[in-house]
Parts: C-alpha cells; sequence; structure tokens
C-alpha cells in the first residue's frame, strides 16, 4: 500500500466541527483523509507522552505536530492504514457513557487529562465546575464516542461481508449514527447508484452483544431488501 | 427522549424542595446545577455524586425537576473521500 500523508496541507477543523482534513496519497490519487481532533491529540500523545499544544487553538496544534512529525507520523500511518482498508467514512452524532467508563475516568490522575480549549474552559464556569472536572466528563464523552465508532466499523466490515455473500458489487460508503434517533444510516453505492439503509440500533445491538441470530438474519434481509429495491428501480 | 446516557454532563434548574434535597445529601447547590444523569426511570433522574471519596446515586423526582439543559451533540467523524 503506497500512501503519503501531506501534512503540509492540513486543513484546520471549521468553526462548527472538530474534524481534520488532512491530503494523503493513495497511490498517487489524491484523497482526503478525516481525522477527529480528539483522537488526532490522542495519537499524538501516545506517540510523544504528551498531548499537542493547544493554547492559542487548532493552529498551535498543528504547528506542535509539524515540529514533531518524525516521531508521531508512525502512528498516524497506522491509522491511516486501517481507515483506507475499512473504506467507509464513519460519523457518530452525539455519545453515550457507561457508569463503568465514568469510574475509569474519574480514577485517572489529572495529569493524565486532556487540556481544555478556551471554549470548554469557558463551559466549565458557566456549568459552575472545574477545570478538572470538566476535562473529565469530556474523557468520558471521548471514550463513548470511540466505542459507538468502533460498533460503527464493525457494522460496516459485517455488512460488507454480507454484499460479498450476495454477489452484490455495492460498497459500504459511509455509515452515520445518531445516538438520538438511534439509528444507523447506512450509505452503499453500487456502480455509482446510492442506496440508503436504515438499520435500528437496537438490533445492531441486539446482534453484536447479545449474540442474536434472529437480529442477524434481520440485519442481513434489510440488505437483501435494499439491493433487490435498488435492482427492481434500474429495470 | 431519554436524558440519561446521552452526554455526561448536564444542567440541572431544580425547584427549592430539590436544592434542600441536594443540600441535605451534603452537595452544593450550585454545583448540583451541573449533574452527572447516571440513569432516569418513572420516578426520577438517578445522578452520581461524591461524599467523603465515596460514589452514590442520589434520585431527585421528576416534581423537583423545572428544567434540564443538555449539551447539543458533538459529531465524530473519521474516514477517507
Amino acid at each position: 500500500m503506497s500512501l503519503q500523508i501531506l501534512i503540509d496541507e492540513a486543513k484546520l477543523p471549521a468553526q462548527n466541527n472538530d474534524t481534520w482534513v488532512l491530503p494523503v496519497l493513495d497511490g498517487g490519487v489524491r484523497r482526503e483523509w478525516l481525522v477527529d481532533g480528539f483522537d488526532l491529540a490522542l495519537w499524538f500523545k501516545e506517540a510523544i507522552g504528551r498531548y499537542p499544544a493547544h493554547t492559542k487553538g487548532d493552529r498551535d496544534t498543528w504547528d506542535d505536530l509539524k515540529a514533531n512529525w518524525p516521531q508521531v507520523e508512525k502512528r498516524f500511518y497506522q491509522e491511516l492504514e486501517k481507515q483506507v482498508e475499512l473504506g467507509t467514512t464513519i460519523t457518530v452524532d452525539g455519545a453515550r457513557i457507561s457508569a463503568l467508563e465514568w469510574e475509569r475516568v474519574r480514577m485517572l490522575p489529572a495529569e493524565e487529562l486532556p487540556p481544555l480549549t478556551e471554549s470548554q474552559r469557558e463551559a466549565a464556569r458557566k456549568m459552575k465546575i472545574s477545570d478538572e472536572e470538566y476535562s473529565r466528563n469530556f474523557l468520558a464523552s471521548e471514550r463513548g464516542r470511540t466505542a459507538l465508532l468502533a460498533e460503527a466499523e464493525r457494522l460496516a466490515r459485517f455488512l460488507s461481508a454480507q454484499l460479498k455473500q450476495l454477489g452484490s458489487k455495492a460498497v459500504v460508503k459511509s455509515i452515520a449514527l445518531s445516538t438520538i434517533e438511534q439509528k444507523f444510516e447506512v450509505e452503499l453505492v453500487d456502480e455509482g447508484t446510492r442506496i440508503p439503509v436504515r438499520i435500528r440500533e437496537e438490533i445492531v445491538g441486539d446482534f453484536f452483544e447479545g449474540g442474536s441470530s434472529e437480529a442477524e438474519a434481520r440485519i442481513i434481509r434489510i440488505l437483501e431488501t435494499a439491493i433487490k429495491y435498488r435492482n427492481r428501480v434500474v429495470q | 427522549m431519554r436524558i440519561s446516557g446521552r452526554e455526561t454532563l448536564v444542567s440541572l434548574q431544580l425547584d427549592e424542595t430539590g436544592k434542600k434535597v441536594l443540600s441535605d445529601a451534603g452537595v452544593e447547590p450550585e454545583r448540583a446545577l451541573a449533574a452527572f444523569i447516571i440513569d432516569e426511570d418513572e420516578r426520577g433522574l438517578w445522578m452520581r455524586i461524591e461524599r467523603t471519596g465515596a460514589g452514590y446515586w442520589l434520585l431527585i423526582r421528576w416534581p423537583w425537576v423545572l428544567a434540564v439543559e443538555i449539551p447539543a451533540p458533538r459529531s465524530k467523524r473519521t474516514g477517507i473521500n
């Protein structure tokens, strides 16, 4: 796999989100890699033992990232290879956190907590809690989001495998989980034709967490119906 | 819409009875405005409190809750286009 991250051409997150866009060359073809700001900071910390600078905002982080790129790039390439192999864009809207995760975060030493941005400090002041308490809550939320992202990734892999078994050439282009609607919005693409599929989160949970063969069969039936319906439209 | 489990911190506006219950439970009233809601049922909201280094669950009954403010959900997006 020939991949190159063009770190000098990174696009910083827009004001209304925390998604970095890192241009990459995949076999010479230019593509855009979407990286969540929390993940970016976490990979940086895993590589060099501290969170990236963020005193003046994302530009600070970018400068720190570029200055330390030789030390951190290996960690980024590991993630990029995983994303290219998966081939699916995943969005998780909202978070869900267990009491167990909250306890884990509560036990962490203060120096392990992510530094807050100015807007987060402002939110902490508004809620009349300390920066440390806000940081613990932020970290717990992010871990909850990461767990949901992992579930969406697993769903993408399962659906891709089922599509192959069904003899379809469709690919899983994107999966978006809305924690409020409790639904996965899946977008399949078959030879340029977009096929939207909705799957209730409850069914996916019954399959992945409960091991329910009935839930597995229902997901496959939903997929089959979507593919068949699309075929009838084309005919 | 369920309140618990969506985000860790919510802001609660309680009536005077609710504030007194929290005060009696050893929770400073102004801190009670920001609460970690761990569960909810027909009786009310279960919030997590800490007292003398130990964690407890405290029930805030629905009639005492005047308003709940939940942070708008943040999106996390990954993948390659």
